[in-house]
C-alpha cells in the first residue's frame, strides 16, 4: 500500500530530524563548559603548578603538587619562561635560572611550541604546494609563480597561465627519480606561506613509504631520501621552520608515536609518550631554555611530562576529572535519547552523519516512549494497535523520537 | 497519458524553468567575473594559495540557489492543483493517482537536475580557465550537498503544498528543516566527503513522501 | 436490473453536524437521476462520496459494480464528472485543455467539444482563467460531452449558464442519454429546466430525505391546496397529510400527497372552518418549493 509506505518514510525522516534537533535543544539548555586545568612546570621550584576553578566560575586558585597555594602574581613569577613580560614589568625577572643568564630576548630565542589537535589529521587539503627559493639573495621569502603536484610525476603549474611548466617539471622529476622516489606521493608536508623566517621545503612520503626532503636551493632542486624507516606508518608530519634549528619536523605515526626529525642528518628523536591517542587528544609540546614539556589531554584526563635536553623524563603529572558522560544531565539525556546524530565534532573538519548510541540507560526512555505511545493511541486516538504494527516497532527502536513521529503523523484508514 | 501530464506540467512551470535558468546563468557569470577580477587584481599564485589553504569557497553565492529554485518550482507546480480543489480533476483522471503524483514529482526533479547540471558545467568552465584541476574538482564535489538540498526541498515543498491540513504542513516544515540544514554545515571544500553518501541514501526517502498527503487529499481527510 | 449506481445506508456527518441518515438509492442504466435540495443539504457531499473524495460516516456506495472509494483508474474513464463550480485547469487555453484530456480517453469526441465551444465565439487560444464564469462552465461541459462516458455525474451543471445555454445543454444531454443508453446523475438547486429531463429524484431537506420517487409520480401525487380560514387562525401540524403549509393572514396554502377530499376531511376534523378550498396545479419548481419550504 504505497500511501502506507509513504507514511513510514515520512516517519523515518521525522525521526532522523528529531534525533538531530532534540539533543541539540537539550544541550542548548543544559550544557556547561569543561574547564581543562592549566598545568605548567616551574623551573623555579622544579615542580608542577596548576590552576583549579571553583564551581565553574572564574575564581581560579593556583597550586603546586605539595599543596602550596599562590596568588596570581606569585604564580606567574614561578613561570618566568611564560610570563617574562609581566615579570620584567614588576622588576622580578631573575638574572639567571639554573646558572643560565636570562633575558627576554634569550628566552624568546630559545622557546618553541608545537601543537597537535585531532582535527589536523582529519581535514581536507588539496595537494598543491608552492616551492620557495630557500637560499635567496633577498631577505624575505618570495612567492613563486608555480605550484607543484606529485601524481605519477611531479608537475609544476604556472598560476598565471594555469598550465604545466614542462621544463621545470622535468628538472624536478629527474631529481626525484634519481633519489629513487616511487610515484605517486602518499603525503606532502610543508608550510606554503612566506610568513616564516626561512624555508625548509617539503617532506614527502612516496608510494614505498620512504620519506624524502625536497627544497629549492639557488634555483636548483635539492632532493634527498632521509633514510627514515619505511615501516613507521606515518600519518602526519608538521614542518617547523624555527630558528632554533633543532628539528625540521614533528611526525605522528598510526601507532601514536611522536617523533622529531632532527637536523642531525634526519635522525629521529622519539618523544617519551606512551599513552597518547592522536585521534582523541590534544597535545602541546613546549620547549623553553631549560626544559621540554609535553602536555596532552582529552575531556577527562590530562598528563604532563617534563623532559630534559636529552629527552629523558624528569617528572610527570596526571590529573583526571569527571567526564561529561558522567554528568547527571548526560545520564538523563542518555535515558531520553537512545541515540543522537552527530554532524559536527571538534576532532574533525569533516561533516559527519554519525549515530552515537547512548548505552543501556536508553531502555528506560524506550520503555516510557512505548508506554506513552500505546496509551495515546488506544485512549486518545482510539486506534486499533493491530493495524500499523510497524509504528510500535519504530518506537521500540528509536524511543522518544519515534514516539513523537508516530503520534504526530497519524495513520489513515487504509484501503 | 504520461505525455499529457508532461504537457500539463510544462504549461505550468515553463516560465519558472526559463527564469531559473536565466538567473543561474546570471549568477554563474557573476562568479566568473568575480574570479576573473580576483586574478586581475592579485598575484595569481596568491589567489590559488588563498583558495587552497584558507579553503574559501569562491562559489558560495550559489549555496541557496538550488533550494530557492526548488521551492519556487514546487509552489508554482502544485498550487494550481490545490486552488479551487482542482486536485479532484487530477485524481478523477483514468490514471493511477500514485503514478500521477510520482510522475509529476519526477518532472520537477528532472528540472532540478537540469539546474544542477548547469551549475556543475558552469563551475567546471570557470575552473578550467583560472584554476588548477584539483580546485575545480573540489568545487564540483563541494556543491553536491547544496544540490542534494535542492532535490530534497523540492520534494518536501511539494508534499507541504499538497497536504490538505495546516497541521501537517507545519509539521513538515518543522521536521524536514533540520535535515535540509544538515547539508549546509561546510566551512571549506570536500567536507562532506565521507557523509554525502549517507545523506544521499536518506534523501531517497523523500522520493515517496508526496504519496501520504496525496492519499489524505484524495480521501478527504482533514485531521 | 443494471444498477449503475447503488448506495446503501449512506449516513454522513461533518463533525457533529448530521447531513443525512440511511440514504438508500440506486440508479438504473439509461435513467437520468437527480438529487434536488436547497443549498447546504448535502448534494455535493453525496457526489464527493460517490467519487471517493470523502469517506461517509457509514454506509457504502457502488459505481459500475465497484466500491466508490476505490475505483480502478480504467473505470474512471467511463465516468464523466462535472465538479462543483465547474472547476477546470484555468491556466490552460481552450485548445490546450482539449489536447490534454483527449489523451486519456479512447472514445474522445473532439468535434462535440469544438461544436459547443464554437458557440462561445472565443478564440481557441483564449485562456480559461480569462473567461467569465459562464464561459468556463461551457468549456467544462464541452469536455465532459467529448469524453462520451457511460455515466455522467453533474454537480450543479447550471452554474453561471444563461437560459439559452441551459436549454442547449439539456437538449444535448437528453440526446446523449436516449441515443446510447447512457446514465446521468445530477444535482441541482435550479429546478425549472429539469421537469422534462429527470426520471427519478431524491429531494433532500435539512438532515433528512423528503422524497424519493420518479418525478412523474411526484407531480401526479403532490398537490397544492388553497383556502381561507374563518375565526381562529391555527398552526397546522406536519404529518402524513400535511407535508408543508404556510399562511398569510387568513389565506392558507397546504401541500399534501393526499387527495382533495382527504385533506378537507382532515382539516374539518381539526375544527378548522375552511372556505373557498381549491387546488392549484404546480410545475416541478413549485412542487419543490412547496415540499422544501420558501426558507
Amino acid at each position: 500500500m504505497t500511501a502506507k509506505i509513504s507514511r513510514y518514510s515520512i516517519i523515518i525522516l521525522v525521526t532522523v530530524s528529531l534525533s538531530i534537533l532534540l539533543p541539540n535543544l537539550y544541550w542548548m539548555i543544559f550544557d556547561k563548559p569543561i574547564r581543562t586545568p592549566q598545568v605548567s612546570f616551574s623551573p623555579i621550584i622544579k615542580d608542577f603548578v596548576f590552576t583549579q576553578t571553583k564551581n565553574n566560575n572564574d575564581d581560579k586558585i593556583y597550586l603546586d603538587t605539595q599543596g602550596n597555594s599562590y596568588d596570581r602574581k606569585s604564580y606567574q613569577a614561578l613561570l618566568p619562561f611564560s610570563y617574562y613580560y609581566n615579570l620584567e614589568r614588576w622588576g622580578v625577572l631573575p638574572d639567571t635560572i639554573e646558572g643560565i643568564p636570562i633575558s627576554i630576548s634569550y628566552i624568546r630565542r630559545n622557546t618553541q611550541f608545537v601543537r597537535l589537535r585531532s582535527y589536523y589529521f582529519h581535514t581536507p587539503m588539496i595537494q598543491l604546494y608552492p616551492l620557495f627559493e630557500s637560499q635567496s639573495d633577498f631577505a624575505r621569502l618570495e612567492m613563486p609563480n608555480e605550484m607543484f603536484r606529485i601524481t605519477n610525476r611531479i608537475e609544476f603549474l604556472d598560476a598565471r597561465t594555469n598550465s604545466v611548466v614542462d621544463s621545470l617539471s622535468e628538472i624536478y622529476n629527474l631529481a626525484l627519480v634519481e633519489q629513487g622516489f616511487q610515484f605517486p606521493a602518499r603525503y606532502i608536508a610543508g608550510n606554503p606561506t612566506t610568513r616564516k623566517a626561512f624555508d625548509e621545503g617539503y617532506f614527502i612520503i612516496d608510494a614505498a613509504n620512504s620519506v624524502f626532503h625536497l627544497k629549492q636551493i639557488k634555483g636548483k632542486p635539492y632532493c634527498v631520501n632521509t633514510g627514515i624507516p619505511a615501516n613507521l606508518n606515518i600519518r602526519y608530519i608538521t614542518v617547523q621552520e624555527n630558528s632554533r634549528r633543532e628539528f625540521y619536523a614533528l611526525m605522528v605515526t598510526r601507532e601514536n608515536e611522536i617523533l622529531l626529525i632532527s637536523y642531525d642528518n634526519y635522525k629521529l628523536i622519539r618523544l617519551p609518550v606512551d599513552d597518547f591517542i592522536a585521534d582523541e587528544m590534544d597535545l602541546l609540546f613546549t620547549i623553553d631554555p631549560i626544559y621540554r614539556t609535553i602536555k596532552y589531554f582529552n575531556d577527562q584526563e590530562l598528563k604532563c611530562i617534563v623532559i630534559d635536553k636529552d629527552y629523558n623524563i624528569i617528572d610527570t603529572y596526571e590529573t583526571i576529572w569527571l567526564p561529561k558522560t558522567e554528568w547527571t544531565s548526560s545520564k538523563i539525556a542518555a535515558s531520553l535519547f537512545p541515540f543522537q546524530v552527530e554532524r559536527e565534532n571538534a576532532r574533525t573538519d569533516y561533516v559527519l552523519f554519525n549515530l552515537k548510541f547512548n548505552g543501556w540507560l536508553a531502555l528506560i526512555g524506550i520503555f516510557l516512549a512505548l508506554g506513552i505511545t500505546v496509551i495515546v493511541k488506544t485512549v486518545v486516538y482510539r486506534e486499533n494497535l493491530k493495524e500499523n504494527r510497524f509504528d510500535l516497532l519504530i518506537v521500540a527502536v528509536t524511543g522518544l523520537y519515534g514516539a513523537l513521529a508516530v503520534l504526530l503523523i497519524r495513520p489513515e484508514p487504509w484501503d | 497519458m504520461y505525455k499529457a501530464i508532461l504537457y500539463k506540467e510544462w504549461l505550468k512551470i515553463r516560465w519558472v524553468v526559463l527564469g531559473s535558468v536565466l538567473v543561474i546563468l546570471g549568477f554563474l557569470m557573476y562568479i566568473g567575473l568575480n574570479v576573473r577580477q580576483y586574478f586581475e587584481m592579485n598575484d595569481p599564485i596568491k589567489v590559488w594559495i588563498y583558495l587552497i589553504q584558507k579553503k574559501v569557497l569562491y562559489y558560495s553565492l550559489l549555496k541557496f540557489i538550488p533550494i530557492f529554485t526548488a521551492i519556487v518550482l514546487a509552489i508554482v507546480q502544485f498550487t494550481p492543483e490545490m486552488a479551487k480543489k482542482r486536485y479532484r480533476l487530477t485524481f478523477h483522471l483514468p490514471f493511477s493517482e500514485t503514478k500521477s503524483l510520482l510522475f509529476m514529482s519526477g518532472i520537477g526533479l528532472a528540472f532540478i537536475l537540469l539546474i544542477a547540471i548547469i551549475l556543475l558545467v558552469g563551475l567546471a568552465i570557470i575552473g578550467s580557465i583560472y584554476l588548477p584541476a584539483e580546485v575545480t574538482i573540489s568545487s564540483l564535489i563541494s556543491v553536491l550537498p547544496w544540490l542534494l538540498a535542492g532535490f530534497v526541498s523540492y520534494l518536501a515543498t511539494s508534499a507541504i503544498v499538497l497536504d490538505p491540513s495546516w497541521k501537517y504542513r507545519l509539521l513538515f516544515v518543522l521536521f524536514f528543516a533540520p535535515f535540509i540544514q544538515s547539508l549546509f554545515l561546510e566551512n571549506g571544500y570536500y567536507e562532506y566527503k565521507y557523509s554525502i553518501g549517507i545523506y544521499f541514501l536518506i534523501s531517497l526517502l523523500f522520493g515517496i513522501i508526496i504519496l501520504f498527503p496525496g492519499y489524505r487529499l484524495r480521501k478527504g481527510s482533514v485531521k | 436490473m443494471d444498477n449503475v449506481i447503488e448506495c446503501v445506508n449512506l449516513t454522513h456527518c461533518y463533525g457533529k453536524k448530521l447531513i443525512y441518515k440511511d440514504l438508500n438509492f440506486s440508479v438504473q442504466r439509461g435513467k437520468i437521476f437527480g438529487i434536488l435540495g436547497k443549498n447546504g443539504t448535502g448534494k455535493t457531499t453525496t457526489i464527493n462520496i460517490l467519487m471517493g473524495f470523502l469517506r461517509p460516516t457509514s454506509g457504502k456506495c457502488y459505481i459500475l459494480g465497484e466500491e466508490s472509494h476505490n475505483l480502478f483508474p480504467q473505470t474512471r474513464a467511463k465516468i464523466g464528472l462535472l465538479h462543483e463550480s465547474h472547476v477546470c485547469y484555468e491556466f490552460m487555453t481552450v485548445a490546450q485543455v482539449e489536447k490534454f484530456y483527449s489523451r486519456f480517453f479512447l472514445k474522445w469526441k473532439k468535434d462535440l467539444y469544438y461544436g459547443l465551444i464554437d458557440r462561445l465565439g472565443v478564440s481557441y487560444d483564449h485562456k480559461i482563467s480569462h473567461m467569465s464564469c459562464g464561459q468556463r462552465s461551457q468549456v467544462a461541459l464541452g469536455l465532459i460531452m467529448a469524453q462520451n462516458p457511460e455515466l455522467m455525474i453533474l454537480d450543479d451543471y447550471s452554474m453561471g449558464l444563461d437560459a439559452g445555454y441551459r436549454m442547449l445543454f439539456i437538449d444535448y444531454l437528453t440526446d446523449y442519454v436516449r441515443e446510447n443508453n447512457k446514465t446521468v446523475f445530477m444535482t441541482s438547486h435550479i429546478i425549472q429546466d429539469l421537469e422534462q429531463v429527470i426520471d427519478d429524484a431524491i429531494i433532500i431537506g435539512r438532515q433528512k430525505i423528503l422524497l424519493q420517487m420518479p418525478i412523474k409520480e411526484f407531480l401526479s401525487t403532490f398537490h397544492q391546496y388553497h383556502f381561507n380560514v374563518e375565526g381562529r387562525l391555527p398552526d397546522l401540524d406536519f404529518d402524513d397529510t400535511i407535508a408543508n403549509w404556510e399562511s398569510l393572514k387568513n389565506h392558507y396554502t397546504v401541500y399534501s400527497f393526499k387527495a382533495e377530499k382527504d385533506v378537507k376531511t382532515y382539516l374539518e376534523n381539526k375544527g378548522i372552518s375552511i372556505q373557498d378550498f381549491h387546488e392549484i396545479s404546480m410545475n416541478l419548481e413549485h412542487a419543490f418549493i412547496g415540499l422544501t419550504g420558501k426558507y
